[in-house]
């Protein structure tokens, strides 16, 4: 049976080390180099071919990401376990984007490392319980945002304040006259109006008219 | 004048019936105080424009100091404390491994072991964090701006809107971090003193700046917190200062409106 080749990629020795004697109990595997950055993970990626990389996130010269979407470019079949530090929803969504196999936390056992190699071994996933939901919460957030499309159109992203502005707008009133109506100053009303336009995709008075008067904020 | 005394002479003509110059009438002023009063006010000026160079200067080395320290803590903590931490778990997982099947009481000593580690690991990320966010770094602006608002909404009653459109994903680190303060700040004093229960923050380029404008729908402030006027003995409300001069040193400029119906809107805009 041949061994699953493993490259680690971490910039603290120390928790390369960890790593590997963790590995060593499971016979299947083998660890066959180490990269301290992004720009030597791609280049031991590249020449020493692992079915598996064990990725850092927070490294110098190129980070986990940037290093994650070169090796899958380089060839999409060397499988990436993140092994972070870091839970937050940005990194996992994004790198589940990259095409990730797995996102285990230092923080967790390390027998979910191992794990997550058997998984992705076999050509599955493995993503703990926090990255599971955030992944979950990711897929939801896109249906609903799907199915809103239509019916949003920005409106609802507006705030209470640029609604006011967005009525008076519509209704023809100047910056002036809308500055002394809600008693705050032209710079203020300029700037919500200059937001107002970047939500609602509008670019001029005309099209935001149109707007108010489709949503019935106005009538003709 | 030799004695040291400076005159202001004027000469006017004095006209004939026919117009024509019959002679000259000459006044001549004492403007000695004068001119001593001029040049005083004129030293004195220049004294407090230097003076307030200096001022800005300092202001702006100190706030690159702190910014420069808290990263240098942070990345420490993060390199060293943390991935300490992270080896010492991994070794009690092992020894886990081993007496799970052999030995109760060790391994109920283990698990206590295993569960302060982690713990250790997630305050020195917090520490860390709060000090400087590596995101910044890593995925920019934007991404970390999310990150902030997801894990204030989180922990307090609020809903946090926000809206960004055409920013570019790096730019210019101490405007990127700028950016992130006030933000971090306004945010912070919404939770503390508005009582709102939505805030809106919008981040858009205009032309050749980005605007950051976060508005809610709190209790507003009152007149006088507006203006930044020295605060009551005692009292410390740094925050709407602390922003001002963070998005003055990057030579934008910044508003804040608090309306009579309620609530604050503020607004920093940072030419790129």
């Amino acid at each position: 049976m041949t061994k699953t080749k493993v490259l680690i990629v971490d910039d603290h020795r120390v928790v390369i080390e960890g790593i590997k004697s963790a590995l060593s109990v499971s016979p299947d595997l083998e660890v066959i180099g180490e990269a301290l950055n992004g720009h030597q993970a791609i280049k031991k990626a590249k020449s020493l071919k692992p079915d598996i990389v064990i990725m850092d996130i927070s490294m110098p010269d190129l980070n986990g990401i940037d290093a994650t979407l070169q090796i899958k470019k380089l060839d999409p079949r060397i499988k990436i376990i993140i092994f972070s530090m870091y839970s937050n929803r940005e990194y996992v969504v994004d790198l589940f984007k990259a095409g990730i196999s797995s996102y285990v936390l230092k923080k967790d056992p390390m027998s979910d490392l191992v794990s997550a190699i058997k998984a992705v071994e076999r050509g599955g996933t493995y993503f703990t319980t926090i990255s599971s939901e955030i992944l979950l919460n990711y897929v939801k957030e896109l249906d609903d945002s799907n199915n809103n499309i239509n019916n949003a159109n920005g409106f609802e992203s507006l705030s209470l304040r640029e609604r006011e502005v967005f009525q008076l707008l519509s209704e023809g009133k100047s910056i002036k006259e809308i500055a002394e109506t809600l008693g705050i100053s032209r710079k203020t009303v300029e700037t919500h109006k200059y937001n107002i336009m970047e939500k609602l995709h509008a670019k001029n008075i005309t099209e935001l008219t149109k707007l108010a008067i489709k949503k019935g904020i106005i009538q003709l | 004048m030799p004695d040291g005394t400076i005159w202001d002479i004027r000469a006017v003509p004095l006209f004939g019936e026919q117009g024509e110059v019959k002679g000259v009438i000459e006044i001549a002023l004492n403007i000695t105080e004068r001119k001593r009063a001029e040049e005083d006010l004129k030293r004195i000026n220049e004294q407090l424009i230097k003076e307030h160079r200096q001022r800005k200067l300092l202001s702006k080395r100190l706030i690159q100091l702190l910014e420069k320290r808290n990263q240098k803590i942070s990345m420490d903590l993060h390199d060293h404390i943390g991935q300490s931490l992270v080896t010492i778990k991994i070794a009690l997982d092992m020894i886990h491994g081993r007496t799970a099947k052999t030995d109760n009481t060790l391994t109920a000593l283990v698990e206590k072991a295993q569960t302060k580690t982690v713990q250790a690991i997630e305050d020195v990320e917090k520490i860390a964090y709060g000090l400087r966010p590596s995101m910044i770094d890593n995925l920019g602006l934007v991404p970390s701006l999310r990150d902030l608002f997801k894990e204030l909404q989180d922990h307090a009653k609020i809903k946090i809107h926000f809206f960004n459109r055409g920013i570019p994903k790096r730019f210019d680190a101490e405007k990127e971090l700028a950016i992130f303060r006030v933000a971090q700040e306004a945010l912070c004093n919404v939770l503390k003193h508005s009582q709102a229960e939505n805030c809106f923050v919008n981040l858009v380029t205009k032309g050749n700046s980005i605007a950051l404008s976060v508005e809610d729908d709190g209790i507003g402030i009152k007149p006088r917190e507006k203006k930044c006027t020295p605060p009551a003995p005692g009292k410390v409300p740094l925050g709407l200062v602390f922003m001002q001069e963070r998005v003055v040193q990057v030579k934008g400029n910044f508003t804040v409106e608090s309306r009579v119906g309620g609530g604050v809107h503020l607004v920093a805009k940072i030419p790129l």
